[in-house]
């Protein structure tokens, strides 16, 4: 995968687990 | 046709798809390290069994030959970046300001001085001018993606960079482990020790994985110092073409375009303030923060994994002995000066 498109990809992905939590669909997480 | 097809490979049918089984490969192994570290004694954290299990099933793999048909979804650098965008959420932008700025200073001398002293160790070696470049950038700046944008700037072969990659991860598993528990032993606060360790380990899963060792805080302070200076990755690598085209290429025509810099800025750093900015605003409650740090720690978890699956040991039956020798001489080199560094802007 091109670096350029993997950089992007975290940050949609991370933003998008952000989202997730901010609206409640994830509330908890184990560890 | 279909069905003649069918019975003619009855395998096809019953074929899975080789990347779930990669990614399973991956989640059950960091699965594993997470229950690991909670039952073993303290002293073993979670990115040392992860990176551990990793090696472990890496070298597994590799006796069975299967390593090279479930790969896909070893993705060490696409996890660790998830995590890091995710670590936003527990770190106050106030502190990227005030850790990123003397992050900067620290990186801008770091990376000066540790790229010009390996760059006259290994010609005093006798190292390929371009094997050379590679290996500056990625002892100076950060391992495996300071090694490839070196690369390109200087057009240097695929063989250099395989090289330099194994060799940045080679030395990296050991620092991960020993340099958390050196500060510890030297007695540095979480500041200085995350400094000196994001000033010095050269790939950015292990200077996280030995912050993690150290400490919360240490964790936080190291992975901002490593992106600060990352973050030089785009100007290191318009210099080094620079340099390249006129003083060694002698060809003026050929300069390298300034957006460079930006082409090879790590975007998910944009992610990492976003998320902090976010957080800082107060738009999410604690326990949100709780479950963004949890998860945070999920994909580290699954770069350290990673990071063990993806060591190519095949490249080191290659190395001769110039190399490593280079490349060891830089490590203590840059380990003294990150500390000295850390301790003056950081103690």
């Amino acid at each position: 995968m091109h670096r350029l498109t993997e950089d992007w990809l975290a940050v949609i992905v991370g933003l998008a687990l952000v989202l997730l939590v901010y609206s409640g669909a994830i509330s908890r997480v184990p560890w | 046709m279909a069905q003649v097809a069918a019975v003619a490979r009855p395998g096809l049918q019953f074929r899975i798809p080789r990347f779930i089984v990669s990614l399973a490969i991956v989640l059950g192994l960091a699965l594993l390290a997470n229950w690991l570290s909670r039952v073993s004694p303290r002293a073993l954290e979670y990115p040392l069994w992860a990176a551990a299990l990793g090696l472990m099933a890496n070298l597994t793999l590799g006796a069975t030959g299967v390593r090279n048909r479930v790969g896909q979804a070893f993705r060490t650098e696409l996890f660790l970046k998830t995590g890091l965008v995710l670590m936003g959420a527990s770190v106050n932008f106030g502190e990227i300001l005030s850790i990123g700025a003397r992050g900067v200073v620290q990186a801008v001398l770091g990376v000066s001085c540790v790229f010009l002293f390996t760059w006259y160790v290994a010609r005093a070696f006798g190292i390929d001018e371009k094997l050379r470049a590679v290996m500056c950038a990625s002892v100076a700046i950060c391992g495996v993606s300071a090694a490839i944008a070196a690369a390109g700037a200087v057009l240097a072969k695929k063989e250099h960079l395989a090289y330099v990659t194994a060799l940045v991860i080679a030395f990296a598993l050991p620092l991960m482990v020993l340099q958390p528990y050196l500060a510890m032993a030297l007695g540095l606060s979480a500041d200085v020790a995350g400094a000196w360790i994001g000033g010095n380990i050269d790939t950015t899963a292990a200077v996280v994985g030995a912050g993690a060792i150290h400490s919360e805080r240490a964790m936080k302070v190291a992975s901002i110092v490593k992106l600060s200076q990352n973050a030089l990755i785009g100007v290191v690598a318009f210099l080094l073409a620079l340099y390249w085209v006129v003083f060694v290429e002698r060809n003026p025509h050929e300069r390298p375009r300034v957006r460079e810099i930006w082409d090879r800025f790590p975007k998910f750093i944009l992610g990492f303030v976003a998320v902090s900015i976010i957080v800082t605003l107060g738009l999410l409650t604690s326990s949100q923060v709780k479950a963004l740090t949890n998860l945070r720690s999920w994909f580290l978890t699954l770069a350290f994994v990673c990071i063990g699956l993806e060591l190519a040991f095949g490249e080191f039956r290659k190395a001769s002995w110039r190399p490593i020798g280079v490349y060891l001489v830089a490590t203590v080199f840059n380990t003294v000066f990150a500390l000295g560094a850390a301790w003056i802007l950081f103690g």
